[in-house]
C-alpha cells in the first residue's frame, strides 16, 4: 500500500497483491490478503503488527523461506526488479545470496553450534568469492584468500562492535551472550553488502539494555552503510526509533502504510491509533495500560467485512458488510478502512 | 576446553583410557608375542595347574598356558569388536543418512531397520551365525547386522531434527548450496551422538560376542577367545576356578574401560560441554 517507486527507481524490495493460505486441519484458510509493500533502497520499513498479524509471514515469504503447509496464490514479490516467486530453489538460492539478508529473531539457534563464528561468517565469501573481488581475491592463493577472509571477517566484527574480535572469531556460538550472537549474526548479514536486510523481531529474545544496544548499532549502521532495512516488530517504540516508513497489519492485511512522523501524529485507522495509546508514555499520569479489547480474530473463522469491526469503537454499518479496500490520503500516506471511503476523508 | 582437556579433568576417564591403551598394546602385540603354537601345544601331565611364576594364569584342560591364551584372545575380541562396530556405523550412519535426506527411501529403511530390532538381539545373533556357520568371522557379520539398524535410526533422527534447525534456514538464506548444507553443516551435527555412542557400543559387542561364543557360536577351541575359554574352562569350575576368573575379568576390565570412555566421549562431543 506505500506508493510505487518513484520513476527511474528500482525499489529494492514490492510486494504486490500478495496473498498466502495456510493448510490448517486439511484445508486452506487465507493468512495474508492482498499485502502491499515498497521499500526503496536506503529506507527503513517497519511493519508492525499483533502476534497473528502476518507480519512474520510476509517476512518469510519475501525470504522464500514459507513453511511447507503455505501456499502463495496471488501476487508478486520483487527484489530489485526480480521476481522471488515461481523460482526453483538454487535459482532462489542465489538471488538471496546476492541481495538478501535476514536476521532471526534468536540468534542462538541460527548459528551452527560446531563451528567458530569466524569460520561461519567467512563460510560468506567461499560461497561468494566474488566478494573479494575489490581486495584483489582472485589473483591471491588458497591461503592468502583465507587470510584475507579472516581479516574482513574481524574488520566485520569490530563494525559491530564485538570486543576483541580477534579472539571471539575463534570463539563457539555457545561461547557468547545472546546480545553479542546476534551482534555475530547482524555481522554475518552485512558482510554480504545485502540491498536488502530483514529483521525479523531481533531484539525479543534479548534483555532490555541489550535491546537498545543492539537498536543503537543497527541505527549507527543504517547511516554510515546506508542499509535497506524491512523492519518486523510489535513494538512501536523501535519503529519510531529506526524506521523511516511504517506499515501496520492486521489480521493478514496492510490496514495503514505512511511515514511514521505522520503516524505518530495523525494515524487515520482506528486500529493504527489505538495501538498507539496502547504504548505506555513515561510521563502521563495514567496508572493503567491502555489496551484494544478482545483478540485478533482467528484467520480460520474471520468475521465478515472489515476483520477490525468487532474490537472498532468506530464501527458503522459498511464495515459489517465489505472489506474496506485502500485509500491514497496525501502522498505514500494510505489507509484502508470505511471511515475514509469516498467524500468521508 | 578442548576434548583432551575434558579428559585430563576427569580421572575416571582418564583410567579408563588408559586401561584400553594397555589392553590394546597388549593386544597388538600378542601375536608376535606369542607362538602361535601355543593353542595346539598340548601338555596333559601338566593340565590344571594353579596359577605359579612360570605360568601366571595357571593352566587349561589341555596345559596350556592360560596367560598366553587370554592375551591371545584380547588380540582378536578387541579387533573383532572394533571393527564390527566400524563397519556397523558406516552402514548405519550412510544408510540413515539416506533416510534422513531422501523421503522416498526414508519408510522402506526404517521398515527394514524395524524388521532387524523386532528381534532381540541375541536370537538374532545366534540365528544369522547359526546360518553362516561356526567362525569368528562369521560371528563378527551376524553382529553387524544387529548393530547398523542401531546406528541407521540414530543417524536419520539426527539427520531430520537437524534439517530443521533454524541455523538451515539462514544458511539458505545466506546462498549456501544444499550440497555444502548438507555436508558442512548438517551431517556434521547429525553424526556426533552417533559418534559418541561407539565406544560404549564397542564394549556392547564385545560382551555379546563373548556371551554368543560362551553358548557355542563362536570359533572352535582351537582359536582363543574370551567367551569360548570360559565355556571351556566352565566344567572345572571348582576345581580350577581360574580358568574362568582370568578370561572373565579380561572382559569385565575391557567393557568397564570402553564404559568409561564412552561416558567421556559422550560430554566431549558436546560442543556445549566444551566451556
Amino acid at each position: 500500500m506505500s506508493g510505487v517507486a518513484q520513476p527511474g527507481e528500482t525499489a529494492t524490495l514490492e510486494v504486490e497483491g500478495l496473498s498466502v493460505e495456510l493448510g490448517i486441519g486439511g484445508r486452506w484458510v487465507r493468512a495474508l490478503n492482498d499485502v502491499n509493500l515498497t521499500v526503496r533502497p536506503g529506507e527503513a520499513l517497519g511493519l508492525v503488527g499483533e502476534s497473528g498479524s502476518g507480519k512474520s509471514l510476509t517476512a518469510l515469504a519475501v525470504a522464500g523461506l514459507l513453511p511447507d503447509n503455505a501456499r502463495v496464490v496471488a501476487g508478486s514479490i520483487r527484489l530489485r526488479g526480480e521476481e522471488v516467486l515461481g523460482r526453483s530453489e538454487a535459482q532462489l538460492n542465489r538471488l538471496r545470496g546476492r541481495s538478501l539478508a535476514f536476521i532471526f529473531q534468536n540468534p542462538t539457534s541460527y548459528l551452527n553450534p560446531l563451528l567458530t563464528i569466524g569460520a561461519q561468517i567467512a563460510e560468506v565469501f567461499e560461497v561468494r568469492p566474488e566478494l573479494l573481488l575489490a581486495e584483489g581475491g582472485d589473483r591471491l592463493g588458497r591461503g592468502a584468500r583465507r587470510e584475507l577472509a579472516w581479516r574482513k571477517v574481524v574488520e566485520h566484527l569490530r563494525l559491530v562492535h564485538i570486543p576483541d574480535p580477534a579472539r571471539v572469531a575463534r570463539q563457539y556460538p555457545f561461547e557468547l551472550s545472546g546480545g553479542m550472537q546476534q551482534r555475530v549474526v547482524i555481522a554475518m548479514a552485512l558482510i554480504r553488502r545485502p540491498s536488502l536486510v530483514i529483521a525479523d523481531e531481533i531484539t525479543t529474545a534479548l534483555d532490555v539494555t541489550v535491546q537498545a544496544q543492539i537498536l543503537s548499532l543497527l541505527a549507527e549502521l543504517r547511516a554510515s552503510l546506508g542499509m535497506t532495512l524491512l523492519l518486523i516488530t510489535h513494538d512501536m517504540g523501535i519503529v519510531a526509533q529506526l524506521a523511516d516508513r511504517v506499515a501496520v497489519m492486521y489480521s493478514g492485511s496492510v490496514v495503514e502504510a505512511s511515514d511514521v512522523m505522520s503516524l505518530f501524529a495523525e494515524a487515520r485507522h482506528p486500529y493504527a491509533r489505538a495501538l498507539l495509546e496502547a504504548v505506555p508514555q513515561i510521563d502521563g499520569d495514567a496508572t493503567t495500560l491502555r489496551a484494544i479489547p478482545g483478540g485478533i480474530p482467528a484467520i480460520t473463522n474471520p468475521p465478515p467485512g472489515c476483520r477490525f469491526h468487532l474490537r472498532c469503537a468506530r464501527v458503522f454499518e459498511p464495515c459489517v458488510l465489505a472489506v474496506p479496500t485502500p485509500v491514497t490520503l496525501g502522498e505514500r500516506h494510505s489507509v484502508a478502512c470505511h471511515l475514509y471511503g469516498e467524500g468521508r476523508v | 576446553m578442548s576434548a583432551v582437556g575434558l579428559l585430563r579433568r576427569s580421572k575416571l576417564a582418564m583410567a579408563g583410557a588408559g586401561m584400553f591403551l594397555v589392553l590394546l598394546l597388549v593386544g597388538a602385540a600378542a601375536p608376535s608375542m606369542i607362538s602361535a603354537s601355543i593353542v595346539r601345544d598340548v601338555h596333559f601331565e601338566g593340565k590344571l595347574m594353579p596359577p605359579d611364576a612360570r605360568h601366571w594364569f595357571g593352566t587349561d584342560d589341555y596345559g596350556r598356558d592360560l596367560f598366553s591364551m587370554v592375551l591371545l584372545a584380547a588380540n582378536l575380541d578387541l579387533s573383532a569388536s572394533i571393527a564390527i562396530v566400524a563397519v556397523a556405523t558406516v552402514i548405519g550412519v550412510v544408510l540413515g543418512a539416506l533416510a534422513g535426506f531422501v523421503p522416498r527411501l526414508d519408510q522402506p529403511l526404517m521398515r527394514i531397520t524395524d524388521i532387524f530390532l523386532s528381534v532381540p538381539n541375541l536370537v538374532l545373533a545366534m540365528a544369522i551365525a547359526a546360518v553362516l556357520g561356526r567362525s569368528i568371522g562369521n560371528l563378527s557379520i551376524a553382529l553387524v547386522f544387529v548393530w547398523w539398524p542401531i546406528y541407521c535410526r540414530l543417524m536419520r533422527g539426527q539427520v531430520l531434527s537437524e534439517r530443521e534447525k533454524p541455523y538451515v534456514k539462514a544458511l539458505a538464506v545466506l546462498g549456501v548450496g544444499r550440497w555444502r548444507t548438507i555436508f558442512r553443516h548438517v551431517i556434521p551435527n547429525a553424526i556426533f551422538p552417533v559418534i559418541a555412542r561407539a565406544p560404549a557400543d564397542v564394549g556392547l559387542v564385545l560382551i555379546t560376542m563373548a556371551a554368543l561364543s560362551y553358548i557355542g557360536f563362536g570359533p572352535g577351541p582351537y582359536v582363543p577367545e574370551w567367551g569360548s575359554l570360559i565355556a571351556s574352562g566352565q566344567a572345572y569350575i571348582f576345581q580350577a576356578p581360574w580358568l574362568v576368573i582370568f578370561p572373565g575379568a579380561a572382559i569385565f576390565l575391557t567393557s568397564l574401560s570402553l564404559n568409561l570412555i564412552g561416558d567421556w566421549a559422550r560430554d566431549a562431543f558436546d560442543p556445549r560441554l566444551r566451556s
